[in-house]
């Protein structure tokens, strides 16, 4: 059982890396596309809303994902428990981190459902109904 | 009566009655949302021996923080904390701990830069005093230099201002036009302030590292001084090893009032401290801190060497010697000793 889960786990970090890391958003975001440090930037709490007032919402997967394992170090070239402490700051500051999410399917169905969420899922998701920002390696 | 006002508080604030359909999953240390409210906090038990005094066991402090994003102009946030109560001591004995309100504030957002805070917050001088619950920083014991000398709360008015890009430091200015609110008990606390207005800059240097500089003015409650404050601290990360420091100096002038002592017009501290991440879990801590107080004669020497391990992220575990000396033990908050402690956020 133990090989298996350690088989599986190999594998969808091969495909984290292979395919690498879509950044989507809800159809109701005026933005076609995004830069690495704005993305930063809303990953850091820094920007807060779209150009049409929309909040800005982010999205993160679970800290011992692949998912946001790749995501810290391509966004801000640390690992999620660094990036982790950073959040924490920020919630004792009284600002809202990231919504965790616990799958790509999840962060899809709430990008579709929150009008100003973004968020990142591996590059070979079906998209319906969510717009790409920009795609990491 | 407090109690009662904390439940209207929190009623008001609509965290007491969510709408179940809005429930989201909760997760320990990312806290508890429901739509456009969130719960979370952190605890802290302290194992303190001091050497020559009974050793003991407190709950440092239970601390619960909610807010809001409601609008643009509504997003409350509250903090409170039960603090500095006895759990066990030797020889017996038990000094049973305090409720406060710590911040008690509504942001509202003028801009994407800019945000007008009104209510009770954390005052912006230095770091250490926006961000001291115990799992987020490194040592057990809180240096003199970011809490002693100065208002570490205000409560009134602030504006915030900072540029996405970093291409300009941020700042936040804030009056405090009377005394605290919630005013914290004695026991917490040994100067109150009135009439403070102050100023911080913020230079970020990267996701953590920071360069800050602070200005503060206001009136002693107690002794009727007037004092004016100047600060500095940065924290800076060279691969595994992060340095922060903070120094204060502030110059007190005008009534001494009768019970008070004014040995000398200025008050000075600084602190420094080093850790080293020897692996993602374990921590080795060293730091050292001057102070001198304007109404002691001698000055405080503290060095402390502490361990933090912190096996997942929203804990850590802390061991810490520190080695204390130069003042009358009757000032002393900070005695020779060991301290270890647990702490969590959830």
């Amino acid at each position: 059982m133990r090989i298996l889960l350690l088989i599986i786990g190999v594998l969808s970090a091969s495909l984290v890396q292979a395919g690498g890391l879509l950044i989507v958003v809800s159809n109701k975001v005026p933005d076609n596309k995004i830069s690495l440090e704005q993305l930063a930037n809303i990953y850091t709490m820094k920007k807060v809303f779209w150009k049409n007032n929309i909040r800005v919402v982010p999205i993160n997967h679970k800290v011992a994902s692949e998912e946001r394992k790749r995501f810290s170090k391509v966004v801000f070239n640390l690992s999620p428990k660094e990036v982790g402490d950073y959040w924490n700051r920020l919630r004792y500051e009284g600002k809202l981190p990231p919504v965790i999410q616990a799958s790509d399917q999840a962060v899809l169905g709430f990008v579709r459902k929150v009008p100003g969420a973004i968020g990142y899922i591996n590059a070979n998701q079906k998209l319906t109904g969510v717009k790409i920002l920009l795609r990491l390696p | 009566m407090r109690n009662t006002l904390l439940l209207v508080v929190l009623a008001q604030f609509g965290l007491m009655f969510p709408s179940p359909c809005q429930a989201e999953d909760y997760e320990i240390g990312q806290g508890w949302h429901s739509g456009n409210y969130y719960l979370s906090g952190y605890a802290s038990i302290e194992a303190v021996d001091r050497f020559g005094a009974p050793a003991r066991l407190d709950l440092g402090d239970l601390s619960l923080f909610a807010g809001g994003r409601i609008s643009q102009w509504a997003n409350p946030f509250m903090e409170v904390e039960f603090s500095r109560q006895t759990l066990i001591r030797q020889g017996g004995g038990i000094v049973h701990g305090d409720w406060i309100v710590e911040r008690f504030y509504n942001d509202m957002i003028l801009s994407e830069h800019d945000t007008l805070r009104v209510g009770k917050i954390l005052t912006p001088l230095g770091d250490w005093n926006q961000v001291h619950a115990a799992p987020l920083v490194p040592l057990v014991t809180r240096p003199y230099t970011a809490a002693r000398g100065f208002e570490t709360y205000a409560s009134g008015i602030s504006w915030m201002h900072d540029l996405e890009d970093g291409s300009s430091p941020d700042f936040q200015l804030y009056w405090q036009p009377d005394t605290e609110w919630f005013k914290r008990p004695a026991s917490q606390t040994v100067r109150n302030f009135r009439n403070v207005i102050g100023v911080h800059l913020n230079l970020p240097l990267g996701l953590v590292d920071k360069i800050g500089a602070s200005f503060q003015h206001g009136k002693l409650v107690e002794s009727g001084e007037r004092y004016t404050l100047y600060g500095f601290n940065a924290n800076l990360s060279f691969g595994n090893l992060k340095l922060e420091g903070e120094a204060i100096r502030a110059h007190f002038s005008g009534a001494v009032l009768p019970g008070t002592a004014q040995v000398r017009s200025t008050e000075t501290g600084f602190f420094a401290l080093a850790d080293y991440t020897v692996t993602p879990e374990w921590h080795g801590i060293l730091a050292g801190e001057y102070y001198q107080d304007h109404m002691v004669d001698g000055s405080s020497r503290i060095i402390s060497l502490a361990v933090n391990y912190k096996p997942s992220l929203p804990m850590v575990w802390k061991l810490e010697y520190i080695y204390q000396a130069g003042v009358p033990a009757s000032f002393a908050l900070v005695d020779t000793g060991l301290k270890g402690s647990f702490s969590l956020l959830f």
